[in-house]
């Protein structure tokens, strides 16, 4: 292992561009189906539960004394159990990180190129995924920072938009007309997801707990500029015209004008790329992490190769976008499973190990 | 080894890329960028569409300017796009589809069925111009106006120039999709005429829901305007018979709205629209001396009476055809619990409604002239 270390910054830019992507263009439209009038008031209750699982992924770096997930798992827990864990765990982060690439590049498709296949745009953007995953962690974390950079200018446009923001349309009702509250509760806590990839990072971020914190402060950011998206999308259109927008935030930026150039969507949309790069990138990164656990004997980039190749495959079956949607749906639940239960089976390794000790 | 290997792979990707690519790619010579979009009422249930399609002919050393014009009667727009597509020699493409123009006749029976493709066609800016004209579409759109640019360039314009000197409502096709789905406000839409040898804009068309119910003229849509939103810029001019104030014309107008909603003792909603404006007098017709600030007190008393008749009688209009195009509802919706909105007859309640407007005007300043 290299000497190189995470710094915590870096960390919660990482945690931030990997939570934020495509979902930021269906989530006000989540919102507002799920959770109706004033709905972006549920994202900060949100906060406190994702909060709590942050806590819990932290508990494990302070238990086990900055030892990989691997470590703590392997020596408490029989590796006949282990086996089938990662095996799921594996090939979930890994269609994660394919079907975020999948659905980014299908919108790309709808708006921009309607004739080209949808999957040689997803070769392609595999392909710049795979270069960057294979530079190593501290790389990718390096050149986050400047995606963050560019995502983050994104930010002003935001007072343009305060024009056409009127305050009435927000109506004096609340969470009134939302659908399924259980239903939606899961899909936007699904839109936080990418924080519980920092169970992967113990081993390379930089020594002590301070960095910790910096976990809750890339979820933060998240927070911020998801309510911040959606609370103008709620004043900018209103919520029932919400429910009617595949992509509330497409939609808000093909308004925009500049005497200079037409169509800046397609423009600010192809600049999402590089947080798409860093979600997917990530996820494949975690995936590689498990199985590299599983097969030690095989080169970490050979088995990213495989990964890739396997759910590129995979990403062949899902036709629409609907269809991605309803994938989403279900691995959100693997998700959760990576956030809070990888992590309590690791304080049950780290009590067993503990007991162990005792008795010896 | 392994570098090369993936320049290799690189290299076979972008050739995959590029070659597949050019199934989208538009030649602009040979697409025709459809610019303006015409629906009239054929007959129960079929529509005529009219395209105009703006063309740059090239000749030998000689450019020409047109406008290609195609028309056919469909049961849905996007039909007659199949259609019309068969009489052109270009692929028809509508990302730069300027202005959307709906007869009276259509917009009477409702815009709904035509909103579907507009909202789900990507290509179609949101920031579309949409109009409604009482004439036949077809007619407006198939002939040139002699001393003006080419038919649709003119159309756009002209509604531009008027939305950027803030006359008229800036309503494109993003603004009439978000009153439209609003409970608390019915969209309205621009109005354009035919007027000897030109064309020119005549009024606001009032909608409830998707339903066209009657128009505003042009002399009543600046105070429609004024109690419609915030002026940052705009003229106009007051004409009356009283000796002080035969003409005025203010320019530069800054105003601002306020909405107060209360109840009476017999539990009846009352409105009460505020506007605040101040401007420049460009020109004055009066037996005042506007140096004396009574004499000035005094016009913008005078004004401030002028504007609330207007409004009064702009508001009783909209009253009259069930059309809440201020959003009045909007406010109503605010004071209600959700239980007591969603049980009012809000139509019922609005067209009944009590609504006062109240006006504040102000001289920033007379002009050169000192007198």
């Amino acid at each position: 292992m290299s000497h190189e270390k995470l710094h915590r910054f870096q960390i919660a830019l990482l945690i931030f561009n990997t939570q934020t992507g495509v979902v930021l263009f269906i989530l006000p439209r989540t919102v507002a189906t799920y959770f109706g009038t004033n709905g972006w008031i549920a994202l900060i209750f949100m906060f406190l539960p994702i909060t709590l699982n942050i806590l819990l992924i932290t508990s494990v770096y302070r238990l086990g004394r900055g030892a990989s997930i691997f470590a703590i798992l392997k020596s408490g827990i029989p590796r006949f159990l282990l086996f089938p864990i990662y095996l799921v765990m594996g090939s979930g982060l890994a269609m994660v990180g394919c079907l975020v690439i999948k659905q980014y590049v299908m919108i790309y498709q709808l708006l921009i190129f309607p004739q080209t296949p949808d999957i040689v745009l997803k070769l392609v953007v595999d392909i710049i995924v795979f270069l960057l995953v294979t530079k190593g962690i501290y790389n990718i974390s390096k050149a986050n920072v400047f995606f963050v950079a560019l995502l983050i200018t994104m930010v002003p446009l935001s007072f343009i938009f305060m024009k056409d923001f009127d305050i009435t349309r927000m109506s004096s009702f609340f969470f009134k007309e939302g659908k399924d509250f259980g239903q939606g509760f899961i899909k936007v806590y699904g839109s936080f997801m990418g924080y519980e990839l920092s169970l992967f990072l113990f081993p390379y971020a930089e020594k002590g707990k301070k960095w910790l914190k910096y976990i809750h402060l890339g979820n933060s950011m998240t927070v911020l500029v998801y309510l911040l998206v959606t609370v103008i999308c709620y004043g900018f259109f209103n919520y029932k015209e919400l429910v009617h927008l595949s992509f509330p935030l497409l939609d808000m930026f093909g308004y925009l004008y500049f005497p200079f150039v037409e169509r800046v969507q397609n423009f600010l949309y192809s600049l999402f790329l590089v947080s798409i790069l860093i979600t997917g990138g990530m996820y494949y990164w975690s995936s590689q992490a498990v199985f590299t656990e599983l097969i030690p004997r095989l080169p970490w980039k050979w088995v990213l190769f495989f990964v890739m190749a396997s759910t590129f495959i995979v990403a062949f079956i899902p036709k629409s976008l609907i269809e991605v949607e309803d994938w989403f749906n279900v691995l959100i639940y693997l998700q959760l499973g990576v956030a809070i239960v990888i992590p309590l089976l690791a304080l049950l390794a780290l009590l067993i190990q503990k007991g162990r000790k005792r008795h010896a | 080894m392994l570098k090369r290997a993936g320049i290799l792979i690189s290299f076979i990707c972008l050739l995959l890329l590029t070659t597949s690519c050019s199934q989208d790619q538009h030649i602009l010579e040979r697409v025709g960028y459809v610019r303006t979009v015409g629906f009239d009422r054929e007959n129960e249930n079929r529509v005529r569409v009219t395209l105009s399609i703006p063309l740059i002919l090239t000749e030998a050393n000689q450019t020409r300017f047109t406008d290609e014009i195609l028309t056919a009667t469909a049961k849905s727009g996007k039909e007659a796009r199949i259609t019309l597509s068969r009489k052109t020699s270009r692929k028809l493409l509508s990302g730069q589809i300027r202005t959307i123009m709906y007869n009276t006749n259509i917009a009477r029976q409702g815009l709904r069925d035509f909103m579907d493709t507009l909202q789900r066609d990507p290509t179609i800016s949101k920031r579309t111009e949409l109009v409604i004209v009482d004439e036949s579409v077809h007619n407006i759109l198939s002939r040139t106006y002699k001393g003006h640019p080419r038919t649709g360039q003119y159309i756009d314009r002209l509604l531009k120039k008027e939305f950027d000197m803030q006359t008229i409502p800036r309503i494109l096709l993003h603004e009439f999709f978000r009153d439209y789905y609003d409970d608390g406000k019915d969209p309205i839409a621009n109005m354009i005429r035919k007027s000897g040898e030109d064309l020119e804009y005549a009024g606001v068309a009032l909608f409830h829901d998707d339903k066209y119910m009657g128009k505003l003229t042009p002399d009543e849509v600046f105070y429609f305007s004024i109690m419609y939103h915030d002026h940052g810029k705009g003229e106009f001019t007051v004409t009356s018979d009283k000796p002080e104030m035969k003409s005025v014309t203010l320019d530069g107008i800054n105003s601002r709205k306020k909405v107060k909603i209360r109840k009476n003792e017999e539990g009846n909603y009352i409105a009460d629209i505020y506007i605040k404006f101040n401007g420049s007098v460009l020109e004055y017709v009066g037996d005042m001396n506007l140096t004396s600030s009574a004499d000035r007190s005094k016009l913008e008393n005078l004004l401030n009476e002028h504007v609330v008749q207007q409004c009064e009688k702009v508001v009783k209009k909209l009253q009259k055809h069930r059309t809440d195009s201020i959003g009045i509802g909007q406010h109503v919706r605010n004071k209600m619990s959700y239980k007591a909105w969603k049980d009012s007859p809000w139509d019922e309640m609005y067209a009944k409604m009590e609504i006062r407007v109240h006006a504040k005007s102000k001289i920033r300043n007379f002009g050169n002239y000192y007198h």
